[in-house]
């Protein structure tokens, strides 16, 4: 019966997936759905469209994919600090990264920074240093003597978030009003943004895989830290070095994330606390159903707020908005039935 | 002559609060049982943890089988010797026999799943604590003597030779403590388990072959219970009057109170 369940939630997440893809490339201004899954066929048929809907399958399928990317990332990552860090508040951002993240790229912004790394603009490379100067600067708080005290990297990270989120206000108040407008949408996560390119996203694909990859790999130690690190340790594992290779890959593919669209959100902590209600608490399935939860959810919200611009003509919202609109109801609703 | 299969030597440990472990020698054998005692702060369950290599000592170092417990990989460490902590925190919704099962870590490692032998090992170990039953029930929602029972099972289903205790019978009332010390007892006696458990209920410690009596983070005495359980010594280490009877052979400890 337990498995029965757990088969047909990931029928159900999978089948979900197929749904929110297929409407993201199908839908949308420029191209008409029957006309653009001619032009999907042909695309990736190998065969040869006209530029014009070549240009605009390419946006769709681009943003279609940094949102893939960024719920994998998120809904992963998401899932590992919870059981890491034993806290049920545990998100992607709890230990400071979105602020470290959003901090560099309000002063790339403001700095009017043109130039980059290879493919990435400023504004890309100062979000992805300054989310892991976030973390590396708990981590280095937090570890003494060898040890890393997760109570403290936890309070580390609030302080660093808010030291961050002090800086971004102090530039916002500086700048003026136009870079405003652009700081604030990156704020909120914006898969929009057409500063993201295919090359960015597949960059992002591979960091994302690899690290989400990792948290597979690990799912059975991650099953075993629920015990305490203490008890995990008696019984096998490694704890110090796990802690280690956990953060590390949870703050390289948040920051990647980060870099491409934003910080977007309650994916991170909503995914996984929905899904450990059905899926049960161990790590391995729960990781896979994360996975394909997350990238439903950004891929759906995106959907919709396409959906909100091409059909209903309101402005375009930061997609990160409308995973909090969503989400945080959704969470609460769960709160209330489990009877906290 | 024989050699000892856990032996610490002048070993020493300090909490940023200060000293806690203040150059200990201990030596246990194989199919020892052992109670360690004394005055709350007095080091007991730093020690426990300076043994199974969970602590590093600032001083001295702990021999496992003729070797450093601290330069063994930790699965090797833990298909020797498994650890009943004090308050066992589990923070997800396991199942009892879920639970057992992740003990089998140390044979299965991070990949490889779990065969028929590994069942028969938490399936036996669950029989054993009498928590059977229970084997699909959440943990979460067991009662203080079961889930001690359950911890127990999870120790046993690492199947090692040696099982360390920290207070394994605290908030627990009389039955449940006098279960799990039978449980140890003939596990003790039927397959040469090693017990090495704190304890703070000195009767309970009275019932063990050997008794380490530890205070301000050495020993103060290690013996059978008749020899390191006295009135003066007692009275001394635990800054209070104590009385000990002996009754049909068994030594009882009462704090005097005055009225």
């Amino acid at each position: 019966m337990e498995v029965s369940r757990r088969v047909k939630t990931f029928a159900a997440l999978s089948g979900g997936l197929i749904a929110v893809c297929a409407a993201s490339a199908l839908m949308g201004p420029g191209l008409a759905p029957a006309a653009s899954a001619r032009a999907l066929a042909e695309f990736f048929g190998g065969g040869v469209l006209p530029a014009d809907e070549y240009a605009v399958i390419l946006v769709r399928l681009t943003r279609l994919g940094a949102a893939v990317c960024v719920g994998v990332a998120l809904a992963t990552v998401g899932t590992s600090l919870q059981a890491l860090l034993r806290n049920p508040l545990a998100d992607p951002y709890i230990l400071g990264i979105a602020a470290g993240g959003g901090f560099g790229a309000a002063v790339a912004t403001a700095l009017g920074l043109s130039g980059g790394v290879a493919a990435f603009s400023a504004v890309n490379v100062f979000a992805f240093v300054g989310a892991l100067a976030a973390v590396g600067a708990g981590v280095v708080v937090a570890r003494a003597a060898g040890i890393l005290s997760v109570h403290a990297l936890l309070l580390a990270g609030v302080m660093v978030g808010a030291f961050f989120t002090s800086l971004i206000l102090l530039v916002l108040a500086v700048v003026p009003a136009r870079d405003q407008h652009a700081v604030f949408l990156w704020l909120m996560g914006d898969l929009a943004n057409p500063d993201i390119t295919p090359l960015k996203v597949g960059f992002t694909a591979a960091v994302v895989g690899v690290c989400a990859g990792l948290f597979v790999l690990l799912a059975r130690p991650l099953d075993l830290i629920a015990l305490g690190e203490e008890g995990a340790f008696h019984l096998g594992l490694s704890v110090e070095r796990f802690k280690l290779v956990i953060l590390g890959c949870a703050a390289l593919a948040t920051a990647s994330a980060v870099a491409l669209v934003g910080p977007i959100g309650f994916v991170g902590i909503v995914v996984p606390h929905a899904l450990r209600r059905i899926m049960g608490p161990r790590h391995l399935a729960l990781l896979a159903a994360a996975a394909l939860g997350g990238a439903s959810l950004v891929a759906a919200g995106d959907v919709l707020v396409r959906a909100a611009a091409d059909y209903l003509n309101m402005p375009i919202v930061p997609v990160g908005v409308f995973t909090a609109l969503i989400g945080a109801p959704y969470f609460l609703a769960i709160l209330r039935r489990r009877g906290y | 002559m024989e050699v000892p299969r856990l032996e610490a030597s002048d070993v020493y440990f300090s909490w940023p609060t200060g000293p806690a472990v203040a150059g200990v020698s201990l030596a246990v054998k194989t199919g020892e049982m052992v109670a360690v005692v004394g005055p709350n702060g007095a080091g007991k369950s730093t020690l426990l943890r300076l043994l199974s290599g969970y602590l590093k000592p600032a001083k001295g170092e702990v021999r496992l089988a003729g070797k450093d417990v601290r330069r063994y990989g930790r699965r090797d460490v833990a298909r020797l010797l498994s650890f009943v902590p004090q308050y066992s925190e589990v923070n997800l919704p396991y199942s009892v026999s879920e639970l057992a099962m992740l003990a089998r870590y140390a044979y299965l490692g991070p990949f490889r799943p779990p065969g028929a032998a590994d069942r028969e090992m938490v399936a036996r170990a669950l029989e054993l604590t009498g928590v059977a039953e229970l084997a699909d029930r959440p943990v979460s929602q067991l009662s203080g003597g079961e889930f001690q029972r359950a911890a127990l099972a999870r120790a046993l289903a690492q199947g090692t030779e040696m099982v360390f205790l920290d207070e394994p019978t605290a908030h627990l009332d009389i039955s449940h403590q006098v279960q799990i010390f039978t449980l140890l007892k003939r596990l003790n006696a039927e397959e040469g388990l090693t017990v090495v458990a704190v304890l703070h209920d000195l009767n309970l410690a009275a019932n063990f072959p050997r008794v380490v009596i530890m205070a301000q983070g050495g020993i103060a005495a290690d013996g059978t219970p008749a020899d390191v359980f006295r009135e003066e010594r007692l009275s001394e280490i635990y800054d209070c009057a104590v009385r000990t009877e002996t009754v049909e052979g068994r030594r009882f400890i009462f704090p005097k109170i005055s009225s």
